[in-house]
């Protein structure tokens, strides 16, 4: 699929909307501004990389996103469905069925095996435990730790951790993945091991990935950027454009 | 056009849920002892509380009928040979429905209509239970209190208003007195009271009556030994002086005074000198040792009574005939009398059941006090090992887990571990209150030690423990998944 057709396509379907998001912390009767009114659109199937310095709402606006965290005013839309009027049960479904979580401490459930950590949103979805297991297999295999399914996370490195933890974000084969800076516990080589595999993921599979993230390897293989910057949206630019821009980006971080 | 259609999640199976938390015990085996060990003292140390309150109940009660069988011929011979004084009237009037023969002997010594006798009865008992109190009290105390007026005489003092309304006064200034009941149902007693006083005035006067009747009969022979004998001339003089007693009963009690007039005169013989050398040596005494109740106990033995009577043939200056059997009997009823005068000492605090589960209120307070220490740890314990898995809790979340399924899961965690230790903790609680019960009763206890209520005691304990571990368990763990995940994670 060329470049260009792809984009095209994406740009028919926007999976994720948000309209005037804003998100205020009080604290000790202290605002703190975290969002100032954020209007943006992520297109189905691309890889979208959100960026901008510590303490820019970067984090806010990509938990907002996930339906992690609940916006003070706007909207969240999920394939035009509002997030805010979901109730608890449907928003267990939505984190259970939509979307899969990828963050940068793992996360992984300490007192299961890879595979059970695997297969339990499965279980959550209700799949049956010999299809739970086949599917979990498979997916281990696909992010390459097939032979290692019956370790504990204590007993594997970082890498193979994160590794664990995009199988099991896939389990229940969501349309979204949401990654909180994957590569950012991670050596070089493993981190570039990570990105090969959302690529993947994102090629082959055509799920949608969004990424928070301070690394600029992934600048080579997004579809497009987002920088934010103090509570609102700085700019958003596609790669082609960036690359030229690559000097100044580095001069900013 | 909306991209996905909103289902409902489908809720887990309780097995699911179940693998999901046992493996999670599992990993933390440690912390979940702990909380066991918790749960397991509370547990233990309320059921022993408990039991061991039952059994000595249990104890009191069986061992006071069969003392009082013991003590018949006793009871018997002061009856008709003691003067008495209007306190131990006032005593055995207000005990006089244990046997119907004797109440119907006081509404004759008393004069009184049969129909009155419960109501005087019931003063009597309450008269008795306000005496023991002021007799409970210091002697300052009682003597500001009452006078210096002792027994019965008390009532007939504060039955006069103006020493009443004195008295009343005088208890509020000390803070340490607490009268038990209303001030309404003291001024009823003292009001009731002149009337019981004459029925027991009445009751004393014939009764002793009867008795000096019937001391001329008694200056050659001792009481029990003409009860021992048993002949129908002593029968009749003692109803025509007035006592009740029907010839059956009067067979029994003749045939319990013949062994026990016999036993009067073996514990003489005991302390023959050429007997007195014999028994040292045979059972490895020395002379300054000596006990009646000692010999008595090691008596008990077929050989041992058959080597006295030996002894008692060769060397008794007056002698009885008696059978070998006959001296085991006694040394036997002799030796279950002090164990059973001693049990029911010991179980003397028993009869305060004024508490929770006929526990005294010392105990009842000392229990609650205790549960609420325990309930305390027990939550505490749940919270810590909620508040250390936020972070699992918020994954759980992200993965799709419904706040149910995450409040099921901990609950049902805190559940099992009230189990084991409810299970437990019966176990060593009933385990501890039997063994203090044999070390206190020995044989009384055993034959008839309360195993059905123990039974039942230990089911409601460990249903109980789990109950509670799981009510504990519901408030943080609902808070915990109640939060959004991401700020579950943030709290860590």
């Amino acid at each position: 699929m060329g470049q260009e057709a792809r984009e095209s396509q994406s740009l028919e379907r926007v999976i994720i909307r948000t309209v005037n998001l804003r998100k205020v912390y009080t604290q000790k009767k202290v605002e703190t501004i975290a969002l100032a009114g954020v209007d943006s659109e992520i297109y189905q199937g691309e890889f979208l990389s959100i960026m901008g310095p510590s303490g820019s709402g970067k984090s806010t606006f990509f938990n907002m996103i996930g339906g992690l965290d609940s916006p003070t005013s706007g909207r969240v839309m999920i394939d035009e469905v509002d997030v805010a009027q979901l109730t608890a049960i449907e928003l267990a479904f939505l984190r259970c069925r939509k979307i899969g979580y990828i963050f940068q401490q793992y996360n992984l459930i300490q007192y299961m095996t890879a595979l059970e950590n695997v297969t339990t949103p499965m279980t959550f979805a209700g799949l049956a435990p010999d299809e739970a297991r086949n599917r979990g297999m498979e997916l281990l295999e696909l992010v390459g730790l097939g032979e290692r399914w019956a370790h504990r996370p204590i007993e594997m490195s970082g890498g193979q951790q994160q590794r664990v933890a995009i199988a099991r974000s896939m389990a229940n084969l969501p349309s979204v993945l949401l990654c909180d800076e994957p590569t950012a516990n991670l050596d070089f080589q493993t981190g570039q091991e990570i990105l090969d595999i959302l690529k993947g993921l994102n090629q082959e599979r055509g799920v949608t990935i969004i990424c928070a993230t301070h690394d600029h390897r992934m600048l080579d293989i997004c579809d497009r950027l987002i920088w934010i910057r103090d509570g609102s949206i700085d700019r958003i630019a596609r790669r082609d454009e960036v690359e030229i821009n690559l000097g100044s980006v580095g001069g900013e971080g | 056009m909306p991209g996905f259609e909103l289902r409902e999640q489908p809720k887990m199976g309780l097995t699911k849920l179940f693998d999901l938390t046992w493996t999670a015990i599992r990993y933390r085996l440690f912390r979940a002892l702990m909380t066991v060990l918790v749960i397991t003292v509370a547990v233990a140390f309320a059921v022993n509380l408990l039991l061991s309150g039952l059994n000595s109940r249990i104890v009191r009660n069986n061992t006071e009928t069969e003392l009082f069988e013991l003590k018949t011929v006793s009871r018997w011979t002061s009856r008709i040979s003691q003067t008495v004084d209007k306190d131990v009237v006032l005593r055995e009037f207000a005990k006089s429905d244990l046997e119907e023969a004797r109440a119907e002997e006081f509404i004759q010594f008393g004069l009184i209509s049969p129909d009155e006798y419960p109501k005087l009865r019931q003063v009597a008992q309450e008269a008795l239970a306000f005496i023991d109190f002021l007799n409970s009290l210091e002697y300052k105390e009682r003597r500001e209190l009452a006078g210096p007026v002792v027994g019965a005489s008390i009532l007939d003092h504060l039955a006069i208003p103006e020493n009443r309304l004195k008295f009343l006064d005088t208890v509020g200034k000390f803070p340490t007195v607490r009268m038990e009941g209303s001030e309404e149902k003291f001024a009823a007693l003292c009001q009731r009271w002149p009337e019981t006083s004459r029925a027991i005035d009445a009751i004393k006067e014939n009764w002793n009556a009867s008795i000096a009747r019937l001391l001329p009969l008694f200056v050659r022979q001792a009481p029990v030994e003409k009860l021992a004998e048993g002949s129908r001339e002593f029968l009749d003089a003692i109803r025509k002086a007035g006592f009740l007693i029907d010839d059956l009963e009067f067979q029994r009690v003749s045939d319990l005074a013949k062994m026990e007039w016999l036993g009067i005169h073996l514990e003489a013989s005991f302390a023959e000198p050429a007997l007195k050398q014999a028994l040292s040596r045979r059972l490895n005494m020395l002379p300054f040792e000596f006990e009646a109740d000692r010999v008595w106990k090691r008596l008990q033995s077929a050989s041992s009574a058959e080597w006295y009577r030996a002894r008692y043939l060769e060397h008794a200056r007056e002698r009885m005939d008696w059978e070998a059997e006959d001296l085991q009997e006694i040394a036997q009823r002799r030796v279950r009398e002090s164990r059973l005068q001693a049990a029911v000492n010991a179980t003397s605090d028993a009869e305060d059941s004024a508490g929770l589960f006929g526990l005294s209120i010392k105990m009842s307070v000392l229990l609650i006090v205790s549960l609420m220490v325990c309930g305390v740890g027990i939550t505490n314990a749940l919270l810590m090992s909620v508040t250390e898995r936020y972070r699992e809790i918020a994954t759980l979340k992200c993965l799709g887990a419904l706040d149910i399924s995450i409040l099921w899961i901990f609950v049902m965690e805190a559940s099992l571990q009230g189990v084991v230790g409810g299970i437990v903790g019966s176990l060593i609680g009933g385990l501890t209150s039997f063994a203090m019960a044999l070390l206190s009763f020995g044989s009384i206890f055993l034959q008839d030690a309360p195993l059905l209520s123990m039974l039942q005691v230990f089911i409601v304990a460990t249903i109980g423990g789990a109950f509670l571990a799981g009510a504990a368990a519901i408030y943080p763990s609902w808070k915990a998944a109640r939060l959004a995940p991401l700020e579950a994670m943030r709290i860590e």
